[in-house]
């Protein structure tokens, strides 16, 4: 495997392949994660979900063009981890702090996604689409691909083309949403 | 139902796409258009559903990415912790590395190789102790070096100089030759000495 990710490459590589960030970071930071949650009255399971909300997180921030690292990957991670971590202990108790063991910044690792019945009801609509119109709106909408890469790898004839394609398949989404709420 | 205008309206919105202009005409829309408001709040809905797929497949690949990678994880030491843990793990990574070894003297020991490069190999592996002796190497002979846990064979070359840290070891392996002593450490021979300061 590659050396170690830089953090001038780390945005961009997330944007074209980020199974192989995703891989590279499990394997350069995920102990230290695991060793932070541990020594904080967490286990294992806890800092399995921890490292991969932050890697969610880490994916969103990166889908912004704007994206660039102000501090290194590891103080980015670490932080990040910290702040979810710190956010569910608060949950059992307001006062809780924590020990450290790395460097850290004020990284906002708010939970990107609502989660209320509604949106529950379209995640479940989104089941009972066909393959391919789970997806376009998939990659349209949360990988932020453009028409050009979504009809590149889906196989349509262009851009356009792709483009009806997702209209289509967003508003087969609503009409069963707006079946399933009547 | 909205007309198609109206409909990218809402779609350019979420995007983040709007003029000032068309921003104003949104909000319009908005507060004078029931049903706009209702298509904005169904939008928004939407996307937030979609969204949460996409994370869920995502934490789906994420799992079979970590599965993948437990292997080659790095292990983490905090910062300050240095000490005796990087003692401990010297300690065992000599341990290991004594252990293989060990592991291959049996197997020379069981099929012997008759050549004065493994004969002289053979005579130089041994264990560690803190004191440090130097030998000058003679002849050219073939050394075993293990890095991680793979081993390779490197020629070392007259005018080398390796490093051994046991006096009581190299007494014997030396005892009453000539000989080069050759090192097996962790990472790449340093160097190979022969015997000037062993009494």
């Amino acid at each position: 495997m590659s050396a170690n990710l830089t953090e001038a490459e780390l945005p961009q590589m997330l944007r074209n392949d980020y199974r192989a960030a995703f891989k590279l970071l499990y394997r350069d930071y995920y102990r230290m994660v695991e060793y932070f949650v541990s020594k904080n009255s967490g286990n294992s399971a806890d800092a399995e979900d921890i490292f991969q909300e932050a890697m969610i997180v880490l994916y969103n921030y990166s889908r912004e063009s704007s994206f660039t690292l102000s501090c290194s990957i590891k103080t980015y991670i670490y932080s990040v981890c910290r702040n979810l971590w710190l956010k569910q202990l608060r949950k059992r108790d307001r006062q809780v702090t924590v020990k450290d063991f790395e460097t850290f910044e004020s990284i906002g690792a708010e939970e990107y996604t609502e989660d209320n019945e509604q949106v529950n009801l379209v995640t479940n609509a989104m089941q009972q689409l066909g393959e391919g119109c789970r997806k376009i709106l998939t990659l349209f909408y949360y990988h932020k691909k453009n028409m050009e890469e979504i009809a590149a790898e889906m196989g349509y004839t262009n851009a356009d083309n792709a483009k009806n394609q997702k209209y289509k398949c967003l508003q087969h989404l609503k009409t069963k949403l707006t079946t399933t709420n009547a | 139902m909205l007309n198609e205008e109206q409909q990218q309206l809402i779609e350019r919105f979420f995007a983040g796409e709007l003029s000032a202009a068309e921003l104003q005409q949104f909000k319009e829309l908005l507060g004078a258009d029931a049903a706009f408001k209702a298509e904005v709040e169904l939008q928004r809905t939407v996307l937030s559903g979609i969204q949460k797929h996409g994370a869920n497949q995502m934490r789906d690949e994420l799992k079979q990415i970590k599965a993948e990678m437990q292997g080659q994880m790095q292990q983490y030491t905090p910062p300050g912790k240095g000490g005796w843990g990087k003692a401990f793990k010297w300690f065992f990574g000599v341990g290991s590395i004594a252990a293989l070894v060990s592991a291959l003297l049996i197997y020379l020991d069981k099929f012997p190789v008759k050549s004065p490069a493994i004969e002289n190999l053979y005579r130089g592996l041994h264990s560690y102790d803190t004191t440090l002796q130097q030998f000058t190497i003679t002849d050219t002979i073939y050394h075993v070096d293990t890095v991680y846990h793979t081993i390779h064979t490197k020629k070392v070359l007259p005018g080398d100089t390796i490093t051994t840290y046991n006096v009581k070891e190299t007494r014997r392996i030396l005892q009453g030759t000539t000989d080069t002593l050759v090192e097996v450490k962790r990472d790449t021979v340093r160097k190979v000495y022969r015997n000037r300061n062993i009494q």
